[in-house]
């Protein structure tokens, strides 16, 4: 180590010791105080070939250890080797929607990143250096003391792959995530949480500040993480120099035919980036964007950053779409999509949804999907159905659907197997783990929204993120809060569905219709009781109703001939329950009904929660049409 | 008038129809039609469940409606159905529907460059739809010519009458380039699957059972007439 070197470890050192991250930029300083507790820090230059796609990179990560024990070793994740080969765990996760897209694997196609030069406080660690696919591990020179901090400096090579699931490049658009090596998580214990990259469960990191310098052709524009600080051009190349603080992930999204559309609302400036083409779609998006944001900014707590931009994609990368970075998310539009259908101003509402829910509220979204996804995709049924009403994913007349309606058409049965609380790549698959943590908590919270009120959910909402924002909150942190909201009246319920493979359903088992026992006396040879119907006499509907793994009370109603009705409730221990109804002979059951104001959501199994002797006959015609369709489409093929 | 000639048929294969209809009404999946799980495409969704019920009826609908198109033409030509009869109606059915499958294949193994480079570079879905659409009229087109080859075929089977051979299943290729029968056969086909589709989609948006019901009953009038009167124009045609 030479006496600069020497030097600049003294100033970093000193620097640390006062607490201050080394790469906050006085001049261009946003939050003071910080909102985090900025434990790391990375400086980034980087210049893509749009050509090879391949991004040269040299980065300085400032890492503080906050733990309680001396570490030996540290941890990055090298995320894009997921798409190195056909062999990956990621690539087989993945291969149906690589299918589907028509993307090979090939030279052309793969993607990696690569550790090319490492050093620790200028010492060079390269030949500790071991990587295991998407993680690699490498030896500190001298252990790191809690408290301590240092400076590790990298230079590394990424090829983005053509885009198949959220990174990389698709013509000339390259959409620039999980692209440089970056830190897993310090635990309290020493020990790294930094999981294999999959396609399952998303990303977990520390809060920090990026500064970071894009270099890429001219005529390529950059769409980033952070505040743009600086854009200048020299030698037919543009630079983009980019800072955030208080942020856990830095993404650009680089193209050469972005269209932008930009309003100012409040001290943020928000931007749809768009493709051409999209000129219509993007209002919408800009509009859901803007309604969103108002509503989080009055409901839950304030937007701190000065920037979100939401990257409309274009048709060929339409695997970007839909996900959520710090300051920036992508949108999923097409064309095509009429004004009636919503999933772009859906897709909108979500992702800003996650500005809260992971980006300030960081949650490990690897062990306890759940806690980000489920409570997030209740918060866009909330906020889809203030914006837009009852009709808020389709608003076709005759097909009204919101958000929750589709959920409530899934099919469930996976959830017998799996549950909400378990590491995202144990789930059978996508569909499983879909199902767990997103739309299971979901129906669950709006459940309980539905018994407890939406105001008092949204205050739930709020108090979770002013006590942890710019933290990283558990499952138990939330569910602490969820039941001191509530007197612990649901504590049993949010255990059973969050912590056990449970599959909560009510139905109307059977129904049984006997004319009464009507006396006529003892027969003189044997003594027995004759029973003899009536038809004048009163008939007994027997209607048994079940209910299993729902600890909460069920309301039910029974709907007669006469227009009488009787409505009670399975109570909360009840695991079933016969009702028993006395009417004149000539009276029919026309509906046995549970739940019949549609407040328990979380029934996952809502197919068995009728008896009616009044069919539809329309939809049952419907259907039948549908079915002749099919038949002759198949006849006429001969 | 070919309704007095065929009405035997037509009677027999309208009947056939309704009783379809009244089957699927009481048996396809009559569980799920509840309002939670219901949706317009449902049935789709349930496709591998009705599957096993779809498909022998299918087959039994080829085989009445074989039997039934074959009775025709021998009542036009004045004759009782042989047993070549039936085996030039499978031979014609088989070697036609190789003759789809190989141009659908073709058509597709052509277009899938494109397609693969217009998905994997294009801004919006709208040049990818467009290709597609193209592709599908290119396959409908070859589909309704080969279609028209087949019948002409088995109607001059008949009208030449001179049994079976394999020369059968290409006997009709010399009205290969009969644009105005091709377009005769081409307009019947049309409103035949036109009129109930429209009049099907129109009852299920509205979602009212009169309409619906009223729809599907014209389907089936459709279908026979259409049937029916196509065999006997293209008779006359040929005749000709």
């Amino acid at each position: 180590m030479n006496k600069i070197a020497v030097g600049i470890v003294g100033v970093f050192l000193a620097v640390s010791v006062f607490g201050q991250n080394p790469f906050v930029q006085e001049d261009a300083r946003t939050f003071t105080p910080p909102l985090s507790p900025r434990t790391v820090g990375y400086r980034i230059s980087a210049k893509l070939d749009t050509d090879s796609h391949i991004i040269a990179g040299k980065e300085q990560i400032y890492f503080l250890n906050t733990s309680n024990k001396s570490i030996q070793s540290m941890q990055v994740h090298l995320y894009l080797n997921a798409f190195a080969s056909n062999q990956t765990p990621m690539a087989r996760e993945i291969a149906p929607l690589r299918n589907m897209l028509k993307v090979p694997v090939n030279r052309k196609t793969i993607g990696y990143c690569r550790i090319l030069h490492l050093t620790v406080n200028f010492s060079s660690v390269l030949h500790t250096l071991e990587v295991d696919n998407t993680v690699a591990t490498f030896a500190l020179p001298y252990p790191l003391k809690p408290g301590e901090s240092t400076l590790i400096e990298i230079e590394f090579e990424t090829r983005l792959p053509r885009l198949v699931i959220r990174s990389g490049y698709a013509g000339t658009f390259h959409m620039i995530a999980q692209w440089f090596p970056k830190l897993g998580v310090l635990g309290q214990d020493g020990n790294w949480d930094c999981p294999q990259y999959g396609g399952n469960g998303e990303f977990f990191s520390d809060f920090g500040v990026y500064d970071v310098a894009f270099n890429v052709p001219e005529g390529f524009y950059v769409v980033a993480t952070g505040v743009k600080q600086q854009e200048t051009t020299a030698n037919h190349r543009n630079m983009f120099h980019f800072y955030a603080e208080d942020v856990h992930d830095f993404v650009a999204a680089v193209w050469d035919q972005f269209k932008f559309r930009k309003k100012t609302v409040g001290n943020c400036e928000l931007t749809v980036a768009y493709a051409p083409g999209h000129e219509a779609v993007s209002l919408r998006e800009m509009d859901a964007l803007e309604g969103t944001f108002n509503w989080y900014n009055t409901h839950i707590g304030s937007y701190p950053y000065s920037a979100y931009t939401v990257i409309d994609t274009p048709f060929c990368a339409i695997g970007a779409s839909g996900m959520e970075y710090p300051m920036v998310s992508t949108g999923f539009a097409l064309k095509l999509f009429p004004k009636w259908f919503r999933i772009p101003e859906e897709t909108v509402v979500h992702e800003f949804g996650h500005s809260y829910f992971q980006g300030m509220l960081a949650s490990n979204e690897f062990t306890e999907a759940w806690l980000d996804e489920g409570i997030n995709t209740y918060m866009t049924a909330l906020i889809m159905e203030d914006l837009y009403g009852k009709c808020n994913f389709n608003a076709l007349p005759r097909f009204c659907a919101s958000s929750l309606d589709r959920m409530m058409n899934s099919d469930y049965s996976a959830l017998r197997y799996q549950k909400p609380n378990q590491p995202a790549n144990t789930y059978a698959d996508r569909h499983a783990y879909a199902q767990a943590s997103y739309n299971k908590v979901c129906l669950l919270l709006k459940t309980l929204e539905n018994i407890i009120g939406k105001e008092e959910m949204t205050s739930i909402m709020k108090d979770y993120f002013s006590q942890f924002r710019f933290e990283h909150p558990t499952g138990t942190d939330f569910l602490e809060i969820f039941n001191s909201h509530t007197n612990n009246r649901f504590a049993n319920l949010m255990d059973t569905m969050i912590n056990s493979n449970s599959f909560p359903d009510a139905a109307v088992l059977r129904v049984t219709r006997n004319a009464n026992p009507s006396f006529k006396g003892f027969v003189p040879e044997r003594v027995a009781y004759m029973e003899t119907p009536d038809p004048t006499n009163t008939v007994r509907f027997s209607i048994v109703l079940v209910k299993e793994d729902l600890p909460l009370p069920v309301p039910y109603r029974l709907t007669f001939s006469d227009g009488s009705e009787v409505n009670g409730e399975l109570g909360i221990l009840d695991s079933s329950k016969t009702v028993t109804v006395d009417k004149p002979a000539n009276v029919r059951l026309v509906e046995a009904r549970i739940d019949p104001e549609r407040k328990i959501l979380i029934d996952l199994n809502r197919s068995n929660n009728r008896y009616s002797t009044e069919g539809n006959a329309s939809r049952r015609m419907g259907s039948t049409a549908l079915f002749l369709a099919i038949m002759e489409l198949s006849f006429y093929v001969f | 008038m070919f309704f007095n000639t065929l009405k035997r048929e037509m009677v027999i294969h309208y009947l056939s129809r309704v009783a379809l209809l009244v089957l699927a009404y009481f048996v396809v999946a009559p569980g799920h039609f509840i309002p939670e799980r219901f949706e317009l495409f449902h049935v789709f969704g349930l496709w591998h469940q009705l599957a096993p019920l779809v498909l022998p009826i299918v087959l039994i609908l080829y085989f009445l409606d074989g039997w039934l198109i074959l009775s025709a033409l021998a009542t036009l030509l004045g004759r009782p159905l042989k047993r070549t009869d039936f085996l030039m109606y499978i031979s014609t059915t088989l070697f036609y529907l190789f003759l789809y499958l190989l141009i659908a294949g073709i058509l597709y193994a052509a277009f899938s460059p494109l397609i693969t480079h217009l998905r994997l570079t294009s801004n919006t879905a709208v040049p990818v739809l467009v290709i597609y659409i193209v592709l599908v009229l290119f396959i409908a087109i070859f589909w309704k010519w080969l279609s028209y080859l087949k019948w002409t075929c088995r109607i001059s089977h008949f009208q030449q009458d001179t049994g079976f051979s394999l020369k059968t299943i290409v006997a009709g290729w010399s009205n290969l380039l009969k644009w105005k029968d091709i377009m005769i056969y081409v307009l019947i086909v049309s409103y035949t699957v036109g009129i109930p589709v429209i009049l099907l989609a129109i009852g299920a948006y509205l979602q009212t059972a009169p309409l619906i019901a009223s729809a599907l009953m014209a389907a089936m009038v459709c279908y026979t007439i259409g049937k029916f009167y196509l065999l006997y124009t293209l008779w006359n045609r040929i005749a000709q």
